[in-house]
């Protein structure tokens, strides 16, 4: 389809909100859609159906993604309220979100390099356990690809909320320390949401592993793309 | 109004360190860190922010799904490279998880003095909860 409204901002926004109240809509009444995934589906859905150019629909979709980063300066409050409760933890969950970070900017690297993806993919792959913005952010600085990162980490919140307790739990971790900061680590803010879901310590703990994660992938991600 | 104006100035600032200064951190990183700091030194109170902060945290996925739309743009690419993304996503993620606790298990003092420590910390926390938490836990 090509029509001039099409590629007025307010096309893109009003039809965004509308699909993410509809999921959200959806997800109280079934309880397990995830709103981000119904929101996303639905939008390609419809830009498909209706033939619409993806830049148009991003006229309006830019505008959305832009308070993205005022959305990132917001994770100083949960951050800063977890800092303060658990004290006696702080070391060790950092120690954890560290060497865990760390530990997943090489292995995405050599995974990369091992199964032969191309440079670009390997370097927007480098950020994928940070939370999206910041993905976004370090994949443009380091020279990989902000709309793929930000699918990349999307994909790997997903996958690590779903799976991330009870792969934990197997594997035979009891912490709630231990818990919250593998997930926050490895998954970010969509596996920190799943984690609130279930015990407010373990979200908490979560949420406080994401963004030291978001701080330790912006510092290490340079550095680490250089072994690349 | 407040709890937004706080946020955008400090995105700005944000902005202005790494585009001026240099500062080597993505803009919206710089921005929380300073708000962090600022929250620390009680330059600014947590009423003042937390209200927007939250509002901004809870509907954090609306602000993704234009981003996530973006992978019609990919699709070819993606489905070209899938088992490099199919084993990043899966055993990236897994590994990092596994990492992380395992060290977060080995620097932790006990869990029982965690624990007393955590009651002392929020008293107004009940008890009742947090055995229900325990116990839902174990038998998921």
């Amino acid at each position: 389809m090509n029509a001039e409204f099409l590629s007025n901002p307010v096309f893109g926004v009003s039809l965004t909100v509308m699909l993410y109240g509809c999921a959200l809509w959806l997800k109280q009444k079934t309880g397990w859609v995830h709103p981000l995934l119904a929101t996303s589906i639905a939008l390609i859905g419809v830009l498909l159906l209706f033939d619409i150019p993806y830049d148009d629909y991003n006229a309006g979709g830019s505008v959305i993604t832009f308070f993205l980063g005022p959305a990132t300066v917001a994770l100083a409050v949960p951050l800063y309220k977890q800092a303060l409760r658990f004290r006696k933890q702080l070391l060790p969950v950092a120690a954890g979100a560290l060497i865990g970070s760390l530990c997943g900017l090489v292995f995405n690297g050599l995974v990369m390099l091992w199964t032969g993806a191309s440079h670009s993919l390997l370097l927007t792959s480098l950020p994928k356990s940070a939370t999206s913005p910041v993905a976004i952010e370090v994949a443009r600085m380091i020279g990989g690809r902000p709309e793929l990162a930000a699918v990349l980490t999307v994909l790997t919140g997903l996958f690590g909320s779903v799976v991330g307790p009870r792969v934990l739990r197997l594997a035979g971790f009891r912490q709630d320390a231990a818990i919250g900061a593998g997930v926050g680590t490895a998954s970010h803010g969509i596996g920190t949401a799943r984690l609130f879901a279930d015990s407010e310590r373990q979200g908490g703990i979560s949420g406080f592993a994401m963004a030291l994660t978001a701080i330790t992938t912006s510092a290490l991600a340079l550095p680490v793309s250089w072994l690349f | 109004m407040r709890g937004l104006i706080i946020l955008f100035v400090f995105n700005g600032a944000g902005l202005l360190l790494h585009e001026w200064v240099g500062v080597p951190l993505p803009s919206n990183v710089i921005g929380m860190l300073l708000l962090v700091a600022a929250l620390f030194l009680k330059w600014i109170k947590l009423e003042w922010v937390e209200e927007s902060a939250s509002f901004f945290t809870k509907h954090m996925m609306l602000f993704f799904a234009p981003l996530i739309a973006g992978v019609t743009v990919f699709a070819k690419e993606l489905s070209e490279a899938w088992l490099s993304v199919a084993i990043s996503v899966v055993g990236g993620t897994i590994a990092v998880m596994l990492v992380t606790a395992a060290v977060v298990r080995l620097l932790s003092p006990a869990e029982a003095e965690v624990q007393i420590e955590a009651e002392k910390a929020q008293p107004s926390q009940r008890p009742l909860t947090k055995e229900g938490h325990h116990e839902r836990g174990i038998s998921q």
